[in-house]
């Protein structure tokens, strides 16, 4: 469990996603046509403080995504910009999510990468884009401390929140592509 | 005269021997000449006549020899009188009616000469002392070759002069026939003694005669002769083998066997057997006999059977040949190469021919030559050559077939027949494909002509050989210059939804402007279908199975009918194109679900199946409901719209999914209709479970019976204009001033106001409403003169009105479409997540593009709308806009 908490997100193997997940469907068309729906779905159902949007119209696999931090957290007023980049076999495998924004977080290291059980072992093609975004605004609320990537922050959430929410504003700054 | 002249010669012969003399008294060498005697020439003894020869020879022999020598010379002189005796007996003179025949002189001559020819025949039992003798047979064949050549020929050549072929054949056999018989003749004499002597002899001897005669009498031949006896020949078989040349038409007939055929038969063989006689019945005559008999084939097959294609023609034939086999057991006269399960007639016909007049002829010309007999397999051989020169012939004419189809059927059936190798399958394709592309493939060819060629040609070819490969073969090109006539599927539509019968119930003919065939075969198609189901697998009860065709390719599957339409519309392509142009047409649908399999026409038929079935269930809804006969509560009796009962509601029940998107209109309907549609819902949720009913206010009809004061008015209108009427009905009777303004049917009606107008204006059109100053409407109860001049006048501006700002009801509609709203929610949410996510500014383009790909419904919106949109966005400060990109606003 440790170990598979400590590795870092995007480093999960093909092989083992695939493993995960049963392999029947093929690539391409169907995962396409996947993420189209969910984009559509996205659109006309939108939820409050999350949206996102493929990067490029051509290419369905890499999409951009925004997380409003929530009210009532360190975070409140902030946003975050996320990447997600989606394996062909999708949905059957996970996507790979990292913040863009520099975030201060125990469940988030320093390059972004995420530490979310969802976006692993417990990931199922039933999740989709927005549930991920969900679960990722809620984790900011409600980090799992258990098993951090950023272990003093883990601390200092407990500890001292005044000294956490000074380190999330130093850490936060916009980043704005281009 | 005669004799001093043939006394020079014989004087001049003594000395050069001339080799075409007939006569030599005596052997070239002198037989014992010890010395001659003075004044005879050395070596010729004797130089004299016939008659006076043998008697000076007979009174000076005696003395002139010695005794020791007198038996040898006794008997040489001997020897050489009778050479001479027989020599001169048998030689031809120009006089040849006095030793033709048998009066050849008288009887003691006849028994010297053959005393004499015993002698010349057998010198070494009857003049053994003779030193010197000869054969008689070289002689007698070199005196007939020089007789042949000096005096046979020249008259052989004269003959030949003759134009009429049939007088110079007769001239000329003649001719040869005589020297013949006077050869032979002299011949006759020598084998009879030959014989005598030695047994066995003679016949070799005549052979060897009748050998060498004929090396001189075929060299003689001359191309005339030749060319007579081919002329003669022909039209002796011609004649007997029925080919009839008409000389007025310069066509061909065949005609059954007559008195004629026999007479020419007869003829024929005489012709054959006098020929056999002068021995011109040779090689060579052996081969223009051939060809003849090969030209009479061709030209009995190519004339006789030409054209002729209808089953009708034959029928007829057929009769005639029943009668002749009547009574015997069935046997077909058709070689067994051939497909005989279904007979064509000209095939039997022609087979029997060849049994009958062909073989028959060559058998009896066979037997007067006197070679070897013609075989069983021989005759086999000549049916399965003339089925092949028809299977030529209707290669040839296979285009033609087809365009006439279904008249051809004898003609398919002919070449059903005999199309059996798979050469004459490949030849027959070769020879059609280029026929078709020569004839139909050019643009001087309509559609509507090659598409007809190519529905016959499906037909022929079926009829020919149900595999299909042949068509396949020579379907391709077709095909291919089919898909590029861009009328091709719109001629094929027009054809499938033509109307199979006149407006009188006759049914309308083939090959008019209209593919009417197709719409037939599509009328009547359901018994191809049968077939297809039960393609899949091996019929084992089918006796009429066989394996596929050697030459068809790999991947070949067995269709056994033909399927016209199904092929038609294969070759072009996809069904879609089709089905596309069907999608509204019910009448076809069902028959295209059939032909095209269920799927792709799912949602049409969920559509049809939705109005079929929304008569069923609104009749149980309504039944459950109580709805039907209400008269008796007559709740709503006060209401214009219906006097005697509450208004009867329909419904059609339509699956959303499978429907376009409709649009509507909500508005508040009128209580009584709420009320019903209310019953109606419950009544069809109780009938289908887990649905549910949501009402499209705005698509229905309504009859509106419409009582005035002085007139009552029947319309029959859509729901929403019903509904703005309803809002005038009057609460309390006889109030005639109710007015309406459109701002308190607007709110009233809850209903969009572009809509209030435009029925409004339906009404005042209707001249059951007016306008009483702007804005605000009333009944128009009565029409009185004023009023009608004055709704008259509204009725016409209303119309103007109608006309010049286009708000006619659809458009009305159309204007103020909330789905519409709905969209633009919907890409402006696409929008906000674009400039959110992807990039945080981006110019018109970009967006319109993005929206274009990602939209997976497509996004209907030119780039000027979205502009507008956009434009929307920036004035109510959602949207900031600059150096051409669009941006959040923060």
């Amino acid at each position: 469990m440790e170990d598979t908490q400590n590795s870092a997100p995007g480093s999960l193997p093909p092989s083992q996603a695939a493993k995960l997940a049963p392999r029947r469907a093929p690539e391409g068309q169907s995962t396409t046509k996947r993420l189209q729906t969910e984009l559509m779905q996205l659109m006309c159902s939108a939820a409050p403080g999350v949206s996102a949007f493929p990067v490029d119209a051509g290419d369905l696999s890499i999409w951009n995504a925004t997380i409003d931090g929530p009210d009532d957290t360190p975070y409140a007023g902030l946003t975050f910009k996320l990447t997600f980049n989606f394996p062909n076999n999708y949905p059957y495998a996970a996507p790979t999510v990292l913040f863009k924004t520099p975030i201060y977080h125990p469940n988030v290291d320093f390059s972004g990468r995420i530490c979310l059980d969802i976006l692993k072992d417990k990931w199922t093609a039933a999740y989709n884009i927005q549930t991920v975004l969900l679960s990722l605004q809620s984790l900011l609320g409600e980090p799992n401390n258990a098993s951090p990537l950023n272990g003093e922050a883990a601390e200092l959430w407990d500890k001292d929140p005044e000294e956490f929410k000074k380190k999330v504003l130093g850490r936060h700054r916009d980043v704005d592509d281009e | 005269m005669a004799g001093r002249d043939s006394a020079k010669r014989r004087v001049f012969a003594a000395v050069f021997p001339r080799a075409a003399d007939s006569s030599q008294p005596t052997p070239v060498i002198t037989p014992a000449a010890k010395f001659t005697t003075p004044g005879q020439a050395f070596g010729v003894l004797s130089p004299y006549g016939h008659d006076q020869a043998p008697s000076s020879q007979k009174s000076e022999q005696p003395s002139r020899f010695a005794d020791d020598d007198a038996d040898h010379v006794q008997q040489q002189v001997q020897w050489d009188r009778s050479w001479h005796t027989v020599t001169h007996f048998l030689s031809f003179t120009e006089e040849q009616g006095r030793r033709n025949g048998s009066s050849r002189g008288t009887k003691s001559a006849d028994a010297a000469f053959a005393e004499a020819l015993a002698n010349v025949l057998n010198p070494s039992v009857r003049l053994p002392l003779a030193p010197h003798t000869e054969e008689i047979l070289p002689w007698y064949t070199q005196h007939v070759r020089y007789h042949f050549l000096d005096k046979v020929h020249p008259k052989f050549l004269s003959s030949q002069q003759e134009q009429n072929a049939g007088v110079l054949l007769s001239e000329s056999i003649k001719i040869l026939e005589d020297a013949h018989r006077q050869y032979f003749q002299g011949l006759s004499m020598i084998i009879n003694q030959i014989d005598g002597l030695h047994p066995g002899l003679g016949k070799e001897s005549v052979d060897r005669f009748r050998r060498d005669l004929h090396a001189i009498v075929s060299t003689s031949i001359t191309e005339e002769f030749t060319a007579a006896l081919k002329l003669v020949i022909t039209s002796y078989v011609f004649t007997y083998l029925g080919i009839k040349i008409r000389k007025e038409h310069g066509s061909l007939e065949t005609t059954l066997e007559s008195v004629e055929t026999d007479q020419s038969r007869n003829d024929m063989l005489g012709l054959v057997e006098a020929l056999h006689r002068v021995d011109l019945a040779d090689e060579k005559f052996q081969v223009i006999f051939a060809e003849i008999m090969k030209d009479a084939m061709d030209a009995y097959v190519y004339c006789g059977y030409g054209g002729v294609w209808s089953a009708g023609n034959v029928s007829e034939v057929e009769n005639h040949q029943a009668a002749k086999v009547d009574g015997a057991p069935e046997y077909s006269p058709v070689p067994r190469t051939v497909h005989r399960n279904r007979r064509s007639i000209c095939t039997t016909n022609l087979c029997e021919w060849v049994e009958n007049r062909y073989s028959r002829l060559a058998v009896e010309v066979f037997d007067k030559i006197g070679i070897q007999k013609v075989t069983w397999a021989d005759v086999e051989k000549w049916k399965e050559m003339s089925i092949g020169r028809l299977a030529m012939l209707r290669t040839n004419e296979l285009f033609d077939i087809v365009a006439s189809w279904p008249h051809a059927a004898g003609a398919l059936e002919d070449l059903r027949t005999a199309i059996t190798s798979p050469q004459r399958r490949l030849h027959l394709t070769d020879v059609f494909a280029s026929a078709l592309k020569e004839r139909l493939l050019h643009p001087g060819a309509s559609t509507l002509q090659i598409l007809q060629t190519y529905i016959s040609m499906i037909w022929s070819f079926h009829a020919l050989d149900n595999s299909k490969v042949l068509l396949d073969r020579v379907a391709y090109p077709l095909q291919l210059y089919l898909c590029s006539r861009e009328d091709t599927v719109r001629i094929i539509i027009t054809g499938l939804l033509s109307d199979t019968e006149d407006s009188q119930g006759i049914p309308v003919a083939p090959g008019g402007d209209k593919l009417v065939e197709l719409a037939v075969l599509l009328n009547q198609g359901t018994d191809q279908l049968g077939q297809r189901a039960s393609e899949d697998e091996l019929d084992w009860n089918d006796m009429e199975w066989v394996p596929d065709p050697v030459d068809a390719g790999p991947g070949y599957k067995r269709s056994r009918n033909a399927d016209i339409i199904g092929t038609l519309i294969g070759v072009l392509g996809s069904q879609e194109v089709f089905i596309k142009e069907f999608q509204g047409i019910i009448k076809v649908l069902e028959l295209l679900k059939a032909r095209f399999g269920e799927a792709p026409l799912q949602s049409c038929e969920v559509m049809l199946k939705d109005i079929q079935d929304s008569g069923r269930v609104d009749g149980a809804v309504r039944k459950s409901q109580n709805l039907d006969h209400n008269e008796g509560e007559a709740s709503i009796n006060q209401t214009n719209l219906n006097n005697d009962a509450e208004p009867a509601l329909h419904a059609k029940i339509l699956s959303r999914l499978f429907w376009p998107q409709l649009p509507d209109e909500s508005y508040r309907v009128p209580d009584e209709i709420a009320d019903l549609q209310k019953r109606y819902e419950v009544g069809f949720e109780s009938l289908k479970s887990s649905r549910k009913l949501t009402w499209l206010h705005a698509l229905g009809q309504a009859t509106v019976e419409l009582e005035l004061v002085d007139r009552t008015i029947y319309e029959e209108v859509h729901t929403w204009q019903a509904t703005v009427i309803w809002a005038f009905q009057s609460d309390e009777a006889g109030d005639s001033t109710l007015t309406r303004t459109i701002e308190e049917l607007v709110e009233h009606l809850e209903m969009e106001e572009s809509l209030v107008r435009s029925a409004l204006n339906f009404w005042i059109g209707k001249l059951v409403l007016h306008e009483v100053e702007k804005d605000v409407f009333a009944v128009l109860e009565t029409l009185n003169q004023e009023d009608r001049a004055k709704s008259n006048a509204q009725a016409a501006a209303a119309a103007a009105a109608a006309m010049n700002e286009g708000t006619d009801e659809t458009e009305a509609m159309g204007d103020s479409d909330a789905q519409m709203e709905d969209k633009m929610q919907m890409y402006w949410m696409f929008i906000q997540g674009m400039l959110k996510n992807s990039s945080s500014q981006m110019p018109l383009q970009q967006i319109a593009m993005m929206l274009k790909m990602l939209i997976a419904e497509g996004f209907p919106y030119s780039n000027e709308e979205l502009q507008e949109f956009l434009g929307l966005k920036v004035t109510s400060g959602e949207l900031e806009l600059a150096a051409g990109k669009y941006k959040l606003k923060k």
